[in-house]
Protein backbone atom coordinates (compact mmCIF):
# COMPACT_ATOMS: atom_id res chain seq x y z
CA UNK A 1 0.00 0.00 0.00
CA UNK A 2 1.96 3.12 -1.40
CA UNK A 3 -0.08 5.59 -2.70
CA UNK A 4 0.19 8.95 -1.89
CA UNK A 5 -2.87 9.68 0.73
CA UNK A 6 -1.48 6.73 2.83
CA UNK A 7 1.79 7.65 2.95
CA UNK A 8 0.63 11.53 3.79
CA UNK A 9 -1.27 9.52 6.96
CA UNK A 10 1.74 8.08 7.56
CA UNK A 11 4.27 11.16 7.13
CA UNK A 12 1.56 12.77 9.36
CA UNK A 13 1.67 9.73 12.10
CA UNK A 14 5.92 9.81 11.50
CA UNK A 15 5.99 13.81 12.34
CA UNK A 16 3.91 13.10 15.30
CA UNK A 17 6.38 10.35 17.04
CA UNK A 18 8.78 13.01 18.45
CA UNK A 19 5.98 14.78 20.67
CA UNK A 20 5.05 11.14 22.08
CA UNK A 21 8.18 10.48 22.72
CA UNK A 22 8.61 13.69 24.44
CA UNK A 23 6.05 12.70 26.56
CA UNK A 24 7.10 9.31 27.19
CA UNK A 25 10.35 11.34 28.56
CA UNK A 26 8.69 13.51 31.02
CA UNK A 27 5.90 10.48 32.31
CA UNK A 28 9.75 8.34 32.67
CA UNK A 29 11.28 11.56 34.86
CA UNK A 30 8.11 11.81 36.47
CA UNK A 31 7.86 7.92 37.66
CA UNK A 32 4.35 8.11 36.04
CA UNK A 33 3.85 4.80 35.06
CA UNK A 34 0.29 4.77 33.95
CA UNK A 35 1.52 7.63 31.01
CA UNK A 36 4.67 5.35 30.10
CA UNK A 37 2.16 2.21 29.52
CA UNK A 38 -0.64 4.35 27.81
CA UNK A 39 1.92 6.11 25.70
CA UNK A 40 3.75 2.84 24.48
CA UNK A 41 0.91 1.09 23.77
CA UNK A 42 -0.29 3.93 21.75
CA UNK A 43 3.07 4.02 19.75
CA UNK A 44 2.83 0.26 19.86
CA UNK A 45 -0.53 0.29 17.87
CA UNK A 46 0.12 2.79 15.63
CA UNK A 47 3.46 1.59 14.40
CA UNK A 48 1.60 -1.55 13.83
CA UNK A 49 -0.93 0.45 11.65
CA UNK A 50 1.31 1.78 9.83
CA UNK A 51 3.82 -1.99 9.42
CA UNK A 52 6.68 -0.46 11.48
CA UNK A 53 7.13 -3.76 13.70
CA UNK A 54 10.55 -2.86 14.97
CA UNK A 55 9.46 0.39 16.77
CA UNK A 56 5.64 -1.64 17.21
CA UNK A 57 7.84 -4.53 18.90
CA UNK A 58 10.33 -2.57 20.92
CA UNK A 59 7.30 -0.14 22.57
CA UNK A 60 5.09 -3.21 23.33
CA UNK A 61 8.30 -4.65 24.86
CA UNK A 62 8.04 -1.26 27.15
CA UNK A 63 4.60 -1.39 28.03
CA UNK A 64 5.21 -5.10 28.99
CA UNK A 65 8.04 -4.40 31.12
CA UNK A 66 6.54 -0.99 32.95
CA UNK A 67 5.36 -2.37 35.90
CA UNK A 68 8.49 -5.18 36.23
CA UNK A 69 11.64 -3.05 35.80
CA UNK A 70 12.99 0.28 36.71
CA UNK A 71 12.06 3.01 34.48
CA UNK A 72 15.58 3.83 34.31
CA UNK A 73 15.84 0.92 32.15
CA UNK A 74 12.94 2.73 30.38
CA UNK A 75 15.19 5.48 28.72
CA UNK A 76 17.06 3.15 26.41
CA UNK A 77 13.69 1.52 24.78
CA UNK A 78 12.45 5.43 24.61
CA UNK A 79 15.97 5.81 22.84
CA UNK A 80 15.87 3.00 20.56
CA UNK A 81 12.08 3.94 19.95
CA UNK A 82 13.39 7.36 18.27
CA UNK A 83 16.25 6.09 16.26
CA UNK A 84 14.29 3.70 14.94
CA UNK A 85 11.13 6.45 14.33
CA UNK A 86 13.86 9.09 13.11
CA UNK A 87 15.23 6.72 9.98
CA UNK B 1 -42.49 -26.47 -14.24
CA UNK B 2 -40.39 -29.27 -13.17
CA UNK B 3 -39.69 -29.90 -9.79
CA UNK B 4 -36.80 -31.36 -8.37
CA UNK B 5 -37.75 -34.74 -6.20
CA UNK B 6 -34.67 -33.91 -3.84
CA UNK B 7 -35.33 -31.82 -0.57
CA UNK B 8 -32.76 -30.05 0.26
CA UNK B 9 -32.67 -29.93 3.82
CA UNK B 10 -32.31 -26.24 4.21
CA UNK B 11 -35.75 -25.25 4.39
CA UNK B 12 -36.90 -26.04 1.12
CA UNK B 13 -40.44 -27.93 0.51
CA UNK B 14 -40.25 -31.70 -0.55
CA UNK B 15 -41.52 -33.04 -3.87
CA UNK B 16 -45.20 -33.22 -2.46
CA UNK B 17 -45.46 -29.70 -1.63
CA UNK B 18 -46.44 -26.53 -3.56
CA UNK B 19 -43.94 -24.49 -3.75
CA UNK B 20 -44.48 -21.84 -0.91
CA UNK B 21 -42.89 -18.46 -2.43
CA UNK B 22 -43.39 -16.66 0.70
CA UNK B 23 -42.22 -19.57 3.33
CA UNK B 24 -39.20 -19.63 1.15
CA UNK B 25 -38.37 -15.53 0.99
CA UNK B 26 -39.58 -15.26 4.87
CA UNK B 27 -36.42 -18.14 5.28
CA UNK B 28 -34.24 -16.46 3.59
CA UNK B 29 -34.95 -13.08 5.46
CA UNK B 30 -34.89 -14.52 8.63
CA UNK B 31 -31.86 -17.09 8.56
CA UNK B 32 -29.09 -14.81 6.88
CA UNK B 33 -30.79 -11.72 8.10
CA UNK B 34 -31.11 -10.02 5.35
CA UNK B 35 -34.23 -7.88 6.07
CA UNK B 36 -32.75 -4.44 4.35
CA UNK B 37 -32.79 -5.87 1.28
CA UNK B 38 -36.19 -4.95 -0.31
CA UNK B 39 -39.17 -8.43 -0.14
CA UNK B 40 -39.84 -7.60 -3.39
CA UNK B 41 -36.55 -7.97 -4.75
CA UNK B 42 -35.82 -11.49 -2.90
CA UNK B 43 -39.55 -12.55 -4.15
CA UNK B 44 -38.50 -11.55 -8.07
CA UNK B 45 -35.10 -13.01 -7.91
CA UNK B 46 -36.42 -16.01 -6.24
CA UNK B 47 -39.37 -16.98 -8.64
CA UNK B 48 -36.76 -15.96 -11.67
CA UNK B 49 -34.56 -19.00 -10.14
CA UNK B 50 -37.58 -21.81 -9.39
CA UNK B 51 -38.60 -21.14 -12.61
CA UNK B 52 -35.00 -22.16 -14.40
CA UNK B 53 -34.05 -24.56 -11.74
CA UNK B 54 -36.29 -25.41 -9.11
CA UNK B 55 -36.38 -24.65 -5.88
CA UNK B 56 -33.46 -26.47 -4.00
CA UNK B 57 -30.84 -24.97 -6.61
CA UNK B 58 -32.82 -21.32 -6.16
CA UNK B 59 -32.22 -21.10 -2.25
CA UNK B 60 -28.25 -21.07 -2.39
CA UNK B 61 -28.37 -18.65 -5.22
CA UNK B 62 -30.95 -16.44 -4.32
CA UNK B 63 -29.52 -16.16 -0.94
CA UNK B 64 -26.20 -15.10 -2.11
CA UNK B 65 -27.82 -12.41 -4.33
CA UNK B 66 -29.42 -10.77 -1.48
CA UNK B 67 -26.54 -11.16 0.78
CA UNK B 68 -24.03 -9.60 -2.32
CA UNK B 69 -27.30 -7.02 -1.89
CA UNK B 70 -27.26 -6.63 1.37
CA UNK B 71 -23.50 -5.52 1.43
CA UNK B 72 -24.03 -3.34 -1.05
CA UNK B 73 -26.57 -1.30 0.37
CA UNK B 74 -23.90 -0.60 3.02
CA UNK B 75 -22.63 2.85 2.06
CA UNK B 76 -21.83 5.41 4.42
CA UNK B 77 -20.14 5.09 7.83
CA UNK B 78 -19.45 7.49 10.21
CA UNK B 79 -16.02 7.19 11.76
CA UNK B 80 -15.94 9.18 15.86
CA UNK B 81 -12.41 9.26 17.10
CA UNK B 82 -10.44 11.96 18.77
CA UNK B 83 -7.41 10.82 17.40
CA UNK B 84 -6.54 13.00 14.21
CA UNK B 85 -4.40 9.90 12.66
CA UNK B 86 -6.39 7.08 13.54
CA UNK B 87 -9.66 8.56 12.54
CA UNK B 88 -7.46 9.51 9.02
CA UNK B 89 -5.97 6.15 8.71
CA UNK B 90 -9.63 4.68 9.25
CA UNK B 91 -11.55 7.38 6.67
CA UNK B 92 -8.72 6.23 4.06
CA UNK B 93 -9.10 2.60 4.01
CA UNK B 94 -12.98 2.99 3.93
CA UNK B 95 -12.86 5.46 1.11
CA UNK B 96 -10.23 2.92 -0.52
CA UNK B 97 -12.90 0.03 0.22
CA UNK B 98 -15.43 2.35 -1.73
CA UNK B 99 -17.50 3.91 1.37
CA UNK B 100 -18.90 7.35 1.87
CA UNK B 101 -17.56 8.13 4.76
CA UNK B 102 -17.79 10.95 7.51
CA UNK B 103 -15.59 12.05 10.58
CA UNK B 104 -16.31 13.22 13.97
CA UNK B 105 -13.84 13.80 16.68
CA UNK B 106 -16.18 14.00 19.62
CA UNK B 107 -19.53 13.00 20.57
CA UNK B 108 -21.13 15.93 20.03
CA UNK B 109 -19.99 16.60 16.77
CA UNK B 110 -21.64 12.82 16.05
CA UNK B 111 -24.66 14.24 17.28
CA UNK B 112 -24.48 17.60 15.34
CA UNK B 113 -24.25 15.10 12.35
CA UNK B 114 -27.16 12.88 13.01
CA UNK B 115 -29.13 15.48 13.59
CA UNK B 116 -28.90 15.22 9.43
CA UNK B 117 -27.75 12.19 8.35
CA UNK B 118 -28.38 8.46 9.03
CA UNK B 119 -25.37 6.61 8.50
CA UNK B 120 -25.78 2.47 7.99
CA UNK B 121 -22.34 2.11 10.51
CA UNK B 122 -21.12 4.14 13.18
CA UNK B 123 -17.61 3.01 13.90
CA UNK B 124 -16.92 4.76 17.64
CA UNK B 125 -13.93 5.25 19.71
CA UNK B 126 -14.42 4.29 23.82
CA UNK B 127 -12.09 6.81 24.62
CA UNK B 128 -13.68 10.60 23.58
CA UNK B 129 -12.72 13.63 25.69
CA UNK B 130 -16.21 15.15 27.40
CA UNK B 131 -18.07 12.50 26.53
CA UNK B 132 -16.82 8.46 26.46
CA UNK B 133 -17.96 6.09 23.56
CA UNK B 134 -20.37 4.56 25.85
CA UNK B 135 -22.48 7.46 26.74
CA UNK B 136 -22.06 8.37 23.22
CA UNK B 137 -23.83 4.56 22.03
CA UNK B 138 -26.59 5.50 24.77
CA UNK B 139 -27.79 8.64 23.50
CA UNK B 140 -27.34 6.84 19.98
CA UNK B 141 -30.07 4.17 20.98
CA UNK B 142 -32.16 6.44 22.98
CA UNK B 143 -33.08 8.16 19.88
CA UNK B 144 -35.59 7.00 17.29
CA UNK B 145 -33.72 8.14 14.49
CA UNK B 146 -30.68 6.22 14.47
CA UNK B 147 -31.13 3.31 17.14
CA UNK B 148 -30.90 0.88 14.83
CA UNK B 149 -28.12 2.22 13.10
CA UNK B 150 -24.94 -0.73 13.04
CA UNK B 151 -22.39 0.93 15.93
CA UNK B 152 -19.18 -0.93 16.61
CA UNK B 153 -16.61 -0.35 19.29
CA UNK B 154 -13.30 0.78 17.99
CA UNK B 155 -10.80 0.57 20.75
CA UNK B 156 -7.43 0.18 22.60
CA UNK B 157 -8.94 -1.32 25.60
CA UNK B 158 -8.32 -4.93 24.39
CA UNK B 159 -8.37 -6.79 27.58
CA UNK B 160 -10.24 -10.30 28.19
CA UNK B 161 -14.07 -9.33 29.05
CA UNK B 162 -13.79 -6.45 27.20
CA UNK B 163 -15.53 -7.50 23.80
CA UNK B 164 -18.39 -9.16 25.94
CA UNK B 165 -18.90 -5.81 28.01
CA UNK B 166 -18.86 -3.34 25.03
CA UNK B 167 -21.79 -6.34 23.39
CA UNK B 168 -23.72 -5.73 26.80
CA UNK B 169 -23.73 -2.11 26.63
CA UNK B 170 -25.16 -2.49 23.13
CA UNK B 171 -22.43 -2.50 20.44
CA UNK B 172 -23.32 -4.21 17.30
CA UNK B 173 -19.18 -5.17 17.38
CA UNK B 174 -16.04 -4.75 18.50
CA UNK B 175 -12.46 -3.94 16.43
CA UNK B 176 -9.35 -3.93 18.85
CA UNK B 177 -6.81 -1.21 17.65
CA UNK B 178 -4.69 -0.96 16.18
CA UNK B 179 -6.07 -0.83 12.62
CA UNK B 180 -5.06 -3.49 10.84
CA UNK B 181 -5.00 -1.95 6.54
CA UNK B 182 -5.39 -5.21 4.91
CA UNK B 183 -8.73 -6.31 7.26
CA UNK B 184 -10.15 -3.23 8.37
CA UNK B 185 -13.23 -2.34 5.76
CA UNK B 186 -13.51 -6.04 5.44
CA UNK B 187 -14.11 -6.59 9.18
CA UNK B 188 -16.52 -3.86 9.44
CA UNK B 189 -18.48 -5.09 6.79
CA UNK B 190 -18.44 -8.87 8.10
CA UNK B 191 -20.16 -7.22 11.40
CA UNK B 192 -22.36 -5.09 9.77
CA UNK B 193 -23.55 -7.88 7.87
CA UNK B 194 -24.24 -10.52 11.02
Amino acid sequence: MKDKSFENIRALAAADMPGQIAVLEAAICDANRDTVRTTSHQISGRATSFGCTDISALASELERSVEKTSLSYSVDSVNRIYNLSVL
Amino acid sequence: MRKRAKRSGDGAPGPQQKYDYVKHIEHIRNKFMCSEVPMGVIFVLFHKFVAHLGAPASLPLATGICIFLREKLMHDILVVDDNSINRQLAVYLLKKGGYEVYEAESGQQAFDFLKSQTPDVILLDIQLPEMDGLEVLKRIRSNSSTKDVTVIALTAYTMRGDKEKFETAGFDGYLPKPIEPRTFARQILEIYSS
